[in-house]
Parts: C-alpha cells; structure tokens; sequence
C-alpha cells in the first residue's frame, strides 16, 4: 500500500446500468458516517460472586486465595440463582482487574466475549494469604469494553469540484433529467455508480449541484451525492484509468461568450458574475428483514425518493431595481436564463462546442444586496429562487 | 371514498425500521391479605399481538396497491347463504403476513390504516395489524426443569456418537446445552438435528469442561411459539434454578435492563375512612413493597431479542419468573426481620404486556412491565 498522487486517482460516474465516464475533478472527498451508540446494562460493570465452585450448591465459601492460583467463581447475587455476564460488554480482556472493597483485587484468568450464558467465569489472584467476605465478593468493581449498536443506516457522501463539460452536464449531474425518456412520473430516481481511486461505490445519488461563471474564466462546479451501501475496493481501476477518456479534450464553459438574459428587468445591464445551484430532498426508504432476517435487506434502500427541488440563481452588477423592500411581498417575480459557452474556437476541434446548456430559473427575488467599498464600486447582488418540483 | 382499485392480493412491500410488535394479556386476578396475587388467563386467545407498522417512502402507486389491498376487507358483498343457513361473507377476512423479525407467518385484520402524503409521488401509510384469534396452546416450552414430555436429553460424550432420547433435537451450530446440577455449558460447534433413539457425533467447546452424561435439552421438534419463528433458535438453562436452599419451581429472566432505570416505590398500607378529615394510615400485609417495573432492553442484538422475546411469550402474560433487579433490592432468608418480599432473597415478577422495536439491523428494544408478586 503506498499514497497515491492526486493524478493516480480516478474519479468515475455512471448512471446506473448506463456507460459513464472519468470526471476531472479538482478535488473529492468521499465520507461515510456510522450511527452508533455503546450499550450499558445495569451493573455490568459489577461482578457478583455468589459461589466458588461451578454452581452446583449457591453456598459462599471463599477460599484461601493463593498467589497465581485460579479459581472458578458463580457470577450472581448472594444464595443464587447466578446470573450471567452483560451481554452489553464486548470483551473481558485477560487480566482485567476486579477491585472489591477493602483494597482487594482479583483479575479474570482468560478473555471473554459474553454471549448471554456466562454463568461461570475464572478468576486469579496475585497474592495469596486473604480471603473475600460474602458481602465483599457482591461488589467487584471492574471495566471491560462494551458493545455498541448501530442505531440507523450507514451512510456516506460524496462531494465532487470539478470542471463541468458536454459529457457529465447532461447525465449524472442533471438532477432534472431523465436517464429514460419514457418513464412516468417524469421523476428521476435512478442511482449512480461509481468510483474513487479503487473503492467502487453503486449506490450514490445526487442532492446538490452548483456552479459559478465570471467574465474571463472558465467554470468550476461542485456536487453533492448522498452513498449508500457497500464499498468495495479494485486494485485493477487504476491500471487501465491512463487509457480512459479523461484525457480526450472536452469542451468547458467559460465567460467569455456565456450570457445572462433576463437581468436587465432586475436594473443590471453590466453582469459581472452569476451562480447557480439546484438543490433536492432526498430521503431513503429501508426495508425491514422479515421472519428469516435476511441479511441482504436493509443494508442499501429500496428507493431514494427525491422531494422538493429548488433552483436557485444569483447575479451580480452595477445596479438594483426594483427593490423587494417596497415591492416584494408575495414574491417580486423574475425570470433568468444563463446560456452556458465554452469559447466557441472555430479554428480548433477542443472549445468548439459553441453553446453547450441552458440553465434557467422562473422564481421570486429571494434577496438582494447594495454594497460598495473604498477603492471600489457600488455593486448590486440579487438571488432568484424557483421551486422547480 | 374507496382508492382505485386495484388487483393486489396481498401487501408487496415492506415495512421500515421502527416497526413495533405489542404483546397483551388478558388476565383475572385475585389479590388476597399479605399481597398474595394468582391470575389466571381469561381464554385461549388471551395473548394479544398487534403490530404497528410504517410504510414509508411509497410511490402513488404502490401506496395504491397497499391501501387497495387494505380497504378490500371491508367492501361489502352480496349476503350470501350457505348450506346450513348462515352467511358465508360477511366476516371480515383475515389475511397472511410475514411480519419482521423474528416473528412467524400469522393471520392478521387491519381495521386502522391512514395515508400521509408527504410530497408528489411520495407516501407515507400506517398501519396496525391485529393478530387474529392466536391461542397459547400453540405455545409448547418447557418450564423450570425437564420435561421428558416435550423435552429431549442427549447421552453427552464429547466427540464421540452422542445418543438422543426422550424427544428428537433440532440445536442449531453455536447452541449451548447446560450440565446437570451446575452451571456448567458448552457450545455446540455445528449443527446437531438426530432423531429420538439415535446417535450423531457431538463435538462441544466447554470452557470449564463438561462431564459425559445425560443431560436435557429444550431444543426438540415438539416445540413450538405462538408468534415466534424457529424457537429452536433460542436456549436457556434447562433445569430448575439452583439456590442455596434448593432449586426453584420457576424460570429465572436471565437478561439485565438498559443501565437507566427508574423504580418507583408505592408501598400497599390501609387507609382509615371514619371521617374526611382525620386519617390513619396502617401497615398492611407481609409484603408490602412489591413493585412495579417499566423495565427497558435497548440494543439488542437479533438473537438476544428472540431470546426474551420467547421467554416472555412462553410465560403467556401470567406466569412468574425470578428476576434480579439490583444488588441494593436484596433480602435474605437468614435476615430476621420481616423483609418484603417476605423472607425472599430473590424477586418473582409476571410480565402481562410488553412491546418489541425492531431499530435497525441487529438493534432492538423491548420494554415490558414487571409486576412483584410472590412465591408461594
């Protein structure tokens, strides 16, 4: 095992039973979450000796402890019956010491992993000549390792920058779209699959996606998906990723000729940058195991149902007008359209796409913004919010 | 007004976590002077189940199908007569579920369902599921001690044939069968079904070793739960309870609470009526502090939960079982004066009701009423 340098890590995307492709992203991350919480029992950390002996007649009678000698101790109240060993405590490990009053200690013999029916349990002493009253061996002290459960599913995200191009704009990062044309609901709930390095995921989808675009620079993007299920690893990704087309050229917006259309009606006729986002609810439904349990059900949802989608566009320029202050309630209605262009070279195959998408937002002014500063000019900001399903 | 109907004849989806198993008995009791209680079950169906169950995240057209399915109990039909006289379609007709786990095919009604549509194409429907007509002579545990009647033993020699008697046992691999007269067990390493007069070899892992000889063992094809699937799963000490002054004539409930526990103390006392004004309150009974438990088992893990699960259910709601609760609510039988209960040094307790959660994978809760009452 060795670090693998940013260039020697593939980050791939598919739709679902669907060709995908490398992304060329500027960063990932990959997280996984765990829900768990350890489990106490009532007096699992107090051992109760009610009998030395393997419980045949519940009368205390301690012996003579000697120094090293083992001794087989009947976990329980005084008079028995024994009860048995937490099943809260993961592990006794060997040697672990049982203080009781009076400065006395014992230390179990052996590791243990109670199962429910550990009645009996060997125990040590490291020096000899003293003995434990009945009352005393009611409570050994003593501090194991304890279980824990897991209280929901496991779940991870993902969370991609990258340069958005003609391949991965109309397919996995189109939350919109439709990886069938013909389905009904015209809802999209298919999955995406995957991977990072050599650890393949086949369960992602994605809640977020946003962008921004300024004049003179080329468009960054980022995405959020949320991941379920297994994650597997694949030493063999990384042999044939050099061969991929990553390293084809793709065409990637850029300001230069990308335009915003609808701004001048929000008084802003000089756009110096936009930003776009759209946003869904996303919730997993888990299946409960029936009589059997089985174990393939519950791991991964049957369906990630997607909710409220909301899009949100935000402009920035010279000016403000109208104002929601005074003209907003209910909602002061705009309409936005950015049409996305790489740099449309007619002298060349790569950035020669020309238009490439058309992202559009029909909502209300969300807010907006007057701000300037010394060495620098009054700048108008408004955010449109649209609630697209 | 009825939802399209549909062609579904049974419910195609499963429920979410968070499902929840209630179990209800329904007893008569009769109290006397020291706080002396005997119940006894009302009918063979006294033993309620009812599970509550959510179904989440349903698209409009399997919320249709699920509620078809459910409104199609109660569409009235053209009366109809038999041969005998009576209508043959009125009842309401009970349906099959397999409920989560770990409990077993049963019949059920559904008379309380709702819908909550939480978003375009996405829906959300409870339902309560009632179990119908389950009778506690379906339930075939063994008590305190062997049974030889519906109870198996096993001519234990470690790695050699082993003979089986009495009935045939089904243990699956990692069972644990106890030694007679200690507390003594091993593990099963694999998986040990033989038929009643035959032999299979018995390979054991005894910690503290295990004697050849005859021993008993639950685990046999006579036994049988009410709600529970595959009670052969489960396993507990076989013998009656060993005390220092003997062996005891119920189960003891092997299985600590969650470490927070509230216990409240409402001692019994009588109240004089003379007048509104004046009382005198007066020590009653020998055993006045007996005590009411609300008593919680979060995670657990599937097997555990099966295990208390059928130990509650093979007690059917009335039967006592010994339990230690903490070490500070200890009497002794030596303590001269009158502890309560009454020169006991452990606690008895009946469990008429208790609920089962299933969380998540391998996480379960059960909460469950422990009520005192004594042993004699």
């Amino acid at each position: 095992m060795k670090f693998l340098p940013y260039e020697d890590v593939p980050l791939y995307l598919a739709v679902s039973g669907q060709e995908g492709e490398h992304i060329f992203a500027e960063s990932a991350t990959l997280s996984i979450e765990h829900s768990t919480a350890p489990t106490r029992h009532i007096e699992d950390n107090i051992l109760r000796i009610c009998e030395f002996g393997t419980g045949s007649t519940m009368i205390y009678d301690s012996p003579d402890f000697l120094a090293n000698e083992t001794y087989t101790g009947v976990v329980g109240p005084s008079g028995g019956p024994p009860m048995t060993l937490s099943t809260s405590i993961f592990e006794i490990p060997s040697g672990t010491k049982i203080t009781f009053p009076n400065g006395k200690h014992l230390h179990f013999n052996s590791t243990i992993h109670p199962n429910g029916h550990d009645y009996l349990v060997e125990l040590y002493s490291k020096s000899g000549g003293w003995n434990l009253t009945e009352g005393e061996a009611q409570s050994g002290y003593f501090e194991p390792i304890y279980n824990y459960v897991t209280q929901s599913p496991v779940q991870g995200s993902l969370s991609v920058n990258f340069y958005i191009n003609t391949g991965n704009l109309q397919s996995f990062f189109n939350i919109t779209g439709l990886s069938n044309p013909n389905q009904y609901p015209p809802i999209d709930e298919e999955k995406i699959t995957g991977y990072l390095g050599e650890f393949v995921f086949s369960d992602a989808y994605l809640t977020s996606f946003q962008f921004g675009l300024s004049p003179n620079s080329i468009s960054q993007a980022s995405a959020n998906f949320q991941v379920y299920g297994t994650l597997s690893k694949d030493s063999s990704i990384t042999d044939s990723y050099f061969s991929s087309s990553l390293y084809g050229q793709q065409s990637i917006p850029h300001g230069q000729y990308s335009a915003v259309e609808g701004s001048e009606d929000l008084g802003l006729n000089h756009v110096t940058s936009f930003s776009y986002a759209i946003n869904v609810d996303r919730s997993p439904r888990y299946s409960i195991p029936t009589g059997v349990n089985d174990d393939n059900i519950g791991l991964v949802p049957d369906r990630v149902s997607k909710k409220s989608t909301t899009v949100q566009m935000s402009i920035e320029g010279e000016n403000l007008d109208p104002n929601i202050l005074s003209d907003g309630f209910n909602g002061k209605r705009a309409n936005l359209k950015a049409s996305i262009r790489d740099l449309s070279y007619s002298w060349a195959e790569e950035n020669a796409n020309g238009f490439m998408h058309m992202f559009e937002c029909s909502g209300i002014i969300k807010n907006q913004s007057l701000s300037v500063n010394s060495a620098g000019y009054l700048n108008g900001a408004i955010s449109v919010e649209q609630l697209l399903k | 007004m009825d939802i399209k109907n549909t062609d579904a004849s049974s419910i195609e989806v499963l429920p979410s976590f968070g499902a929840t198993a209630s179990f209800t008995s329904l007893s008569n009791s009769i109290t006397y002077g020291d706080n002396h209680s005997q119940r006894h079950l009302r009918g063979i169906n006294a033993l309620k189940m009812s599970l509550s169950l959510n179904f989440n995240e349903l698209t409009d057209i399997e919320n249709q199908r699920l509620i078809s399915f459910l409104q199609s109990h109660f569409i009235y039909e053209l009366q109809n007569y038999d041969s005998a006289g009576f209508f043959d379609n009125k009842r309401i007709t009970p349906f099959d579920y397999q409920p989560f786990y770990p409990y077993k095919q049963n019949k059920f009604n559904c008379i309380d369902f709702s819908q909550d549509r939480s978003y375009y194409n996405v829906n959300n429907v409870k339902a309560t599921f009632t179990a119908v007509a389950p009778s506690i002579l379906s339930s075939v545990e063994s008590g305190p001690d062997h049974n030889p009647v519906i109870d198996g033993t096993i001519a234990v020699v470690d790695g050699a044939n082993s003979t089986v008697g009495g009935n045939s046992l089904n243990l699956p691999a990692n069972s644990v069968v106890y030694h007679s007269g200690d507390y003594r067990n091993a593990t099963v390493d694999s998986d040990f079904n033989v038929a009643v007069d035959s032999a299979q070899a018995l390979n054991i892992s005894a910690p503290f070793g295990f004697p050849d000889g005859t021993i008993s063992c639950n685990q046999t094809s006579l036994r049988n739960s009410i709600y529970i699937h595959n009670p052969n799963d489960c396993f507990y000490y076989p013998y009656a309870p060993i005390h220092e002054d003997g062996t005891l004539s119920v189960r003891m409930f092997d299985f600590r609470p969650s470490e927070s526990v509230s216990i409240s103390n409402s001692p019994k006392y009588r109240q004089s009526t003379i007048d509104d004004i004046y009382k005198k309150f007066s020590k009653y009974g020998f055993n006045p502090n007996l005590m009411n438990l609300r008593l919680s088992f979060n995670g657990r893990s599937d097997l555990e939960a099966k295990r208390i699960l059928l130990f509650l259910e093979a007690h059917l709601g009335y039967k006592k079982f010994g339990f230690h609760l903490l070490r500070d609510y200890v009497g002794g039988t030596s303590d001269t004066t009158f502890h309560s209960p009454h020169r006991k040094s452990l606690s008895f307790y009946y469990c008429p009701e208790w609920q089962h959660t299933f969380n998540y994978k391998d996480n379960h809760t059960i909460s469950a009423s422990f009520i005192e009452c004594i042993d004699y």
